[in-house]
């Protein structure tokens, strides 16, 4: 039987973060996803657009027009041929509150997770993002040097302006990705309007993104040709793929692909884990020390419901449905274009709100013209002739809020053992009437009623199932990562994080997980 | 449902792509049209009400462009709407429409008529779906 020291599993971002502090012998990596089969064979979606290459736009079974009957059938992200690699694991479902089934998911199933198909976007957490969402067991301070570590190895591109302190206060190594036209006047109107004294209700700036925007450490420069919907493993733009990458290169750790966990046994001294090599489906069984679950919140919740048998008993669960606002800027109306860009531009927040709230400010020319044309209330033929000088002074608002534990919205197992997921209470977006007052004197519009909730489950920010706690009950965990019942199997992922800021959460769960690395090491047994 | 012959289906892409472009559709498109209908069989298999609209709007040569904003709806679309947006993503990807450049500068006083010309569309729609009795 074999034998390591700690056992990983999972490669997503938890994982890597969790595998580079744990480097060295006795680590073994295990994770049951694939390698994409196909790339998107175009530097940019530009020059595929201008060949007419229907298929590679499109895909060989017309992949990219799944959601033509039904668009909510599947995430925009996951249309394309080359990106269906991330998202073919344990199914879960998601129903509102009438009992209706709203979204079909999958557990990520991909070496790297589902930071395949990011936006990149990874932002530190501060003090009064932790008192905001409450239940935290520990202060930031506890996870700052994890965040710095990994804001070194990651490499951040971003700036510093009016958003430093929201953004945690740190110098990017990288200048910001360049702006579109119409994000550079909505910046541009912000610094004259508070230069001017005039009484701004919100903060603006630059995000913090997870892309090179200049050549560094014989990495490439990333090639902002607007891809992002079409092709993973985009050279400059940073996945938890490059981590296990550089980790198996140097040989720090063990990595076994392809390998799926199915439970496992824990005894006084060891733990002992049943795994499913995918492709023949023979079982293998490992031994170790210390185990840690990092297979994402949704997988993780399941296989330690399975474990305990635990079919009736039902989970916390959180995530981050964005409200997503079309935004007009008519000054900018008939601009050109920009050849080369990348979709997150500008990031904000309504300070003097009740909650916590984040915006991010996309550019939304990476999509095909055709996904926005059914928004656009008028005749088609219209649209499409209006749609490139519409763009030119367009920028969609994704606006995120504090999300915390509420007892309705749970996760539990059906008696298939498949995951549902009840999600009956969605708060109203608060900021987005403050929101809509704030952007007027910047010269942006538009109404309330363009305001698109994504649905519950599609906000990837998963969380809050076995929360950590300095003394947890059952179902909970250990501020070091243990299980509550547990001495050696711990959870690094989203599932112990107890509620979630208004911010994207990978970076603090990734800190997370490093830091629950370092406890395995230090714990002496 | 009811379930579309080729040569419907060929017709369908030629009169909905002149509703669009006001030109003829191109022979690749038509192509591409029958293929997908062919691999995607929920766009083939059309209720019996989409299909009656579609029949009078393709039977009697009806602007398809103009009555279809009168038909969309939230969560699954109307075959009309599904139809309409396919051609305009095969004239997008196949890079056939110039409304698709990223590289022409629309000007002011084009968007302006656009928008106008819109609006008379939309008009012009509700009118043709109330006669038709289109649902
Ligand atoms: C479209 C999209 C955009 C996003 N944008 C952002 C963003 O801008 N910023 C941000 O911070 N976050 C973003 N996220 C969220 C981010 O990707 C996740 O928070 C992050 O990937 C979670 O990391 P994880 O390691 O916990 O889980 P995952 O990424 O889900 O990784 C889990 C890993 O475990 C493996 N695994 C699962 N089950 C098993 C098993 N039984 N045995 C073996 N291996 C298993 C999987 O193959 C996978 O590799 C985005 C997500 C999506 C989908």
């Amino acid at each position: 039987m074999d034998w390591f020291e700690r056992v990983i599993v999972g490669s997503g971002p938890a994982g890597v973060a969790a595998a580079r502090r744990m480097a060295g012998q006795g680590t073994c990596l295990i994770d049951v996803g694939d390698f994409p089969q196909q790339s998107f064979p175009h530097p940019s979606l530009q020059s595929a657009l201008v060949g007419g290459d229907v298929e590679a736009l499109l895909g060989r079974h017309w992949e990219m027009l799944a959601n033509l009957i039904e668009p909510g059938c599947l995430h925009p992200k996951q249309r394309a041929a080359a990106l269906r690699f991330v998202m073919q694991g344990v199914p879960f479902r998601v129903r509102d509150a009438a009992g209706e089934v709203i979204v079909h998911g999958a557990g990520s199933h991909a070496a790297g997770g589902m930071s395949n198909i990011w936006g990149a976007q990874l932002l530190r957490y501060t003090d009064d993002d932790l008192v905001d969402a409450g239940d935290w067991p520990y202060a930031i301070s506890a996870l700052e040097p994890y965040y710095a570590d990994l804001e070194t190895h990651i490499g951040i591109s971003g700036q510093v302006d009016d958003m430093h302190g929201f953004l945690g206060g740190v110098i990017p190594a990288m200048p910001p990705v360049p702006m579109v036209p119409a994000a550079e006047r909505l910046y541009a109107n912000y610094l004259s309007c508070r230069n001017e004294k005039t009484k701004l209700r919100f903060l603006l700036g630059r995000s913090r993104l997870a892309l090179a925007t200049q050549a560094t450490h014989g990495r490439f420069e990333h090639a902002l040709g607007e891809t992002e919907f079409f092709t993973s493993g985009q050279h400059g733009l940073y996945t938890a793929r490059r981590t296990l990458e550089e980790l198996k290169d140097a040989e720090s750790i063990t990595y076994m692909g392809r390998y799926q966990l199915l439970s496992w046994r824990e005894s006084a001294e060891h733990v002992e884990l049943d795994l499913r090599e995918l492709v023949s489906g023979e079982h293998r069984t490992l031994r170790t020390h210390h185990l840690l679950l990092g297979c994402g919140t949704v997988q993780t919740a399941r296989l330690i419901l399975l474990h305990g048998k635990e079919q009736g008993r039902v989970l916390p669960f959180i995530d981050h449905p964005p409200t997503l606002l079309p935004l007009f800027l008519p000054g900018m109306f008939c601009s050109e274009l920009p050849v080369r860009s990348f979709p997150v531009q500008l990031i904000a927040t309504l300070p003097n709100n009740q909650s916590g709230n984040m915006i991010s400010f996309y550019y939304p020319g990476g999509l095909l013209w055709s996904d926005l044309l059914p928004d656009i209330p008028l005749p088609m033929d219209a649209s499409v002739r209006m749609i490139g000088a519409l763009l030119g002074g367009m920028l969609v608002a994704q606006i995120w809020e504090t999300s915390r534990p509420v007892p309705s919205n749970r996760l539990q197992l059906d008696e298939d053992g498949e995951v549902v997921i009840d999600y009956p209470v969605r708060l109203r977006c608060a900021a987005l009437p403050y929101l809509l007052t704030a952007l007027r004197p910047l010269g942006a519009y538009s109404l309330e009623r363009f305001a698109v909730l994504s649905p519950p489950g599609w906000g990837f920010h998963h969380a809050g199932c076995l929360p950590m706690r300095h003394c947890p009950a059952a179902f909970e965990t250990h501020v070091d990562g243990r299980l509550w019942n547990s001495k050696r199997v711990r959870v690094i992922d989203g599932s112990v994080l107890p509620s979630l800021p208004a911010k994207n959460h990978t970076l603090t769960l990734m800190a997370n997980a490093a830091r629950i690395a370092d406890e395995v090491m230090r714990c002496g047994y | 449902m009811n379930h579309s012959t080729h040569a419907d289906l060929r017709q369908e892409a030629e009169h909905f792509y002149c509703c669009l472009f006001g030109s003829e559709a191109p022979p690749a498109l038509i192509m591409h049209y029958l293929a997908v209908h062919q691999c995607l069989t929920e766009l083939s298999e059309v209720s019996v009400e989409h299909s009656r609209t579609l029949r009078i709007i393709i039977g009697r040569r009806l602007n398809a462009a103009a009555i279809e904003p009168w038909l969309r709806r939230k969560g699954r679309r109307h075959a009309l709407t599904a139809k309409l947006l396919l051609v305009v993503y095969l004239a997008e990807c196949g890079s056939g429409h110039i409304g698709f450049s990223r590289h022409v500068r629309v000007e002011r006083g084009a968007l302006i008529f656009a928008a106008l010309r819109g609006l008379a569309g939309l008009c012009h729609g509700y009118y043709l779906r109330r006669y038709h009795g289109l649902v």
